[in-house]
């Protein structure tokens, strides 16, 4: 279905724009769509549970700051600062996924909270202005190409197959954030280590985030504090938009087409020249209509 | 019984923020002469009506285990009306404004209800969709801060009574009132909560379900809307992201004040409290100086604190 609808979409910015159907124009598209993807599979997952996450824009924009202040263009400190900030992530998320789990906050008000802390947090870290730059290997990651492939996509078709094979189908909980999301109570009457299952969602896509984070970053080069902007609506957009319900309804694979629609959508009204204003008014029409067709199913 | 029980664990938890409250109040005025001044009286008297109004109706939102993310950008839109299209010295343009801004706000509440209730599809992806919907409109017709409110509209909100009182906190007093005797002595009010603690359940005793349901989105928007319209006031131009801050805001208010996300506990009262915590706290932190950095991290702690008290009061 969701194959379908992107099927539809790339037909007509074809006819409305033709340029856009060429191999060059498409590639390009999903690169652009690469740092949304891998948040927004994040955010599937939080989605499917029942949960939300409104830390990712917060996260992003940290990862950005805190590499370029640490690296400052030089090679030599890259797998530190990427482990440390992965740490970071890995610490967020949790700490979202502890409170929401045993201490029953409802996920939007932790991640919101969460999200102010995070803020305020690298604002002091980084005094007021965002300085410095992201070293080489991460400028190839976001930027670099291979055989004319964009690196980021390589990396994104690595990173989206290691999670769909080896993570959510093989791990326990991979499993189970379809059934927790779906019933709750039934979840935990069942046995499972419902806390640590929820712990580990928000790991999981505070961890995603930072990945995103790491890729923009490197596509962007320098430190910027508006870098996560949008990520938040947009995730949780990518992720309705390819029929994840909050009730565990919905495979995690529709997360990076979702991501691939959503960009697609905006790369089309840009080359319309429309900008911000009918962006939005056509994001919000697209998720009020796309979900209340795939509500019909329920 | 089981109502009886209610009432007595919300009178305990009001009490106890009023007398916090009344702690902060009492601290702040030993320890800093600018808190007692009456400068900043009136400052928190203005303060208080435009984050008061979106938390009231988002109060009621809340009691139905909803939530409506669509207020900041109703509130944004109702700036944007006002600075664009109110003349000065013709107060028929006032009208005609104001009937327009509550007409839309109105409409987009209908638009959010019926989404959510016929359609049942989630609060939170309805209105965040409204939301953008709506700020996409907004950034079309202004898309920077601009346009001018002209005074005969303005002093309805800031003519101050003794000098003391702004209007603004006037109407403030007057719809919480309003809403207090809807929430509490009309049938609608209880089957807000009665929809809120148990939907089925009410939808079997013969509630209508989906019209309280979009009756309590209109009115949220319409809140929003009279949100909207003071801080046009107080702002005397309109801005496509005024509201922006006061969607979350509003949401934390009422958490602080105890009305949880299970529906069908807590009330304006408790909203109450929270209105004047949030207030408060952000005077309190402007007048120490503290800077938006660290201001930012506190009212998430805030935030977090508060949504844990009351979760574990469950």
């Amino acid at each position: 279905m969701l194959l379908i609808v992107m099927a539809i979409l790339i037909l007509i910015s074809g006819v409305i724009r033709p340029a856009t159907l060429k191999i060059s124009h498409l590639v390009e598209i999903v690169r652009q769509s690469v740092p949304l993807g891998i948040a927004a599979v994040g955010q599937a997952a939080v989605i499917l549970t029942g949960g939300i996450d409104l830390s990712v824009p917060a996260t992003i924009t940290m990862t950005n700051i805190i590499i370029t202040r640490l690296m400052q263009g030089i090679e030599s400190t890259t797998t530190l600062v990427v482990l440390l900030v992965l740490l970071i992530g890995a610490g967020i998320g949790a700490v979202n996924g502890y409170f929401i789990s045993k201490f029953k906050v409802p996920p939007m008000v932790m991640t919101f909270a969460m999200s102010y802390l995070i803020r305020g947090g690298y604002m002091v870290f980084s005094g007021g202005t965002p300085k410095g730059s992201v070293s080489p290997s991460i400028r190839y990651i976001g930027s670099g190409r291979l055989y004319g492939i964009p690196f980021s996509v390589i990396l994104y078709i690595a990173i989206l197959f290691f999670i769909f094979v080896f993570i959510l189908n093989s791990t326990r909980w991979g499993k189970s954030i379809y059934y927790i999301g779906n019933n709750k109570k039934a979840a935990i009457y069942s046995g499972i280590p419902y806390e640590l299952r929820i712990i580990l969602t928000y790991t999981f896509s505070s961890v995603m985030s930072i990945i995103a984070g790491l890729i923009l970053s490197g596509y962007i080069g320098v430190a910027s504090y508006n870098i996560g902007i949008g990520y938040d609506l947009d995730s949780i957009a990518a992720v309705v938009v390819s029929g994840i319900t909050f009730t565990g309804i919905g495979s995690l694979v529709g997360a990076p087409i979702g991501a691939l629609i959503i960009t697609l959508v905006n790369s089309v009204l840009t080359s319309m020249g429309i900008f911000e204003p009918a962006k939005l008014i056509t994001q919000g029409s697209i998720i009020l209509i796309m979900v209340s067709l795939y509500g019909k199913g329920n | 019984m089981g109502i009886r029980i209610l009432k007595v664990r919300t009178n305990k938890d009001l009490v106890f923020r009023f007398f916090f409250i009344a702690v902060i109040i009492l601290i702040s005025s030993i320890f800093s002469t600018h808190f007692r001044s009456q400068a900043n009286l009136i400052n928190i008297l203005n303060q208080i009506p435009p984050l008061a109004f979106v938390a009231i109706g988002q109060t009621l939102v809340i009691l139905t285990t909803g939530i409506d993310l669509s207020v900041g950008a109703i509130m944004s839109m109702s700036t944007i009306i006002s600075a664009s299209m109110m003349e000065y010295g013709d107060m028929l343009s006032v009208f005609y404004s104001v009937f327009l801004i509550i007409f839309i706000s109105l409409f987009f509440g209908f638009i959010n209800g019926l989404f959510i209730a016929k359609l049942k599809m989630e609060p939170l992806i309805v209105t965040l969709a409204t939301s953008t919907i709506l700020n996409g409109i907004n950034l079309f017709i202004l898309p920077y801060p601009g346009g001018y409110c002209p005074s005969n509209f303005t002093n309805l909100f800031s003519y101050k009574i003794f000098d003391i009182m702004p209007l603004s906190f006037l109407y403030f007093l007057v719809i919480f009132l309003v809403f207090y005797m809807l929430l509490h002595y009309t049938s609608f009010g209880r089957h807000i909560y009665a929809v809120g603690g148990n939907e089925r359940k009410a939808g079997l005793a013969g509630i209508k379900t989906d019209k309280i349901k979009i009756g309590v989105y209109m009115l949220s928007s319409l809140c929003a809307s009279l949100s909207g319209l003071v801080l046009a006031a107080r702002m005397h131009s309109g801005d496509p992201t005024a509201g922006e801050d006061f969607t979350l805001m509003s949401i934390a208010a009422v958490l602080i004040g105890g009305t949880t996300f299970n529906g069908g506990e807590g009330g304006i009262n408790q909203t109450l409290t929270g209105i004047i915590i949030m207030t408060l706290l952000t005077n309190i932190l402007n007048l120490f100086g503290v800077s938006p950095f660290y201001q930012n991290i506190l009212t998430g702690l805030i935030v977090l604190v508060a949504a844990i008290y009351s979760a574990f009061n469950q």
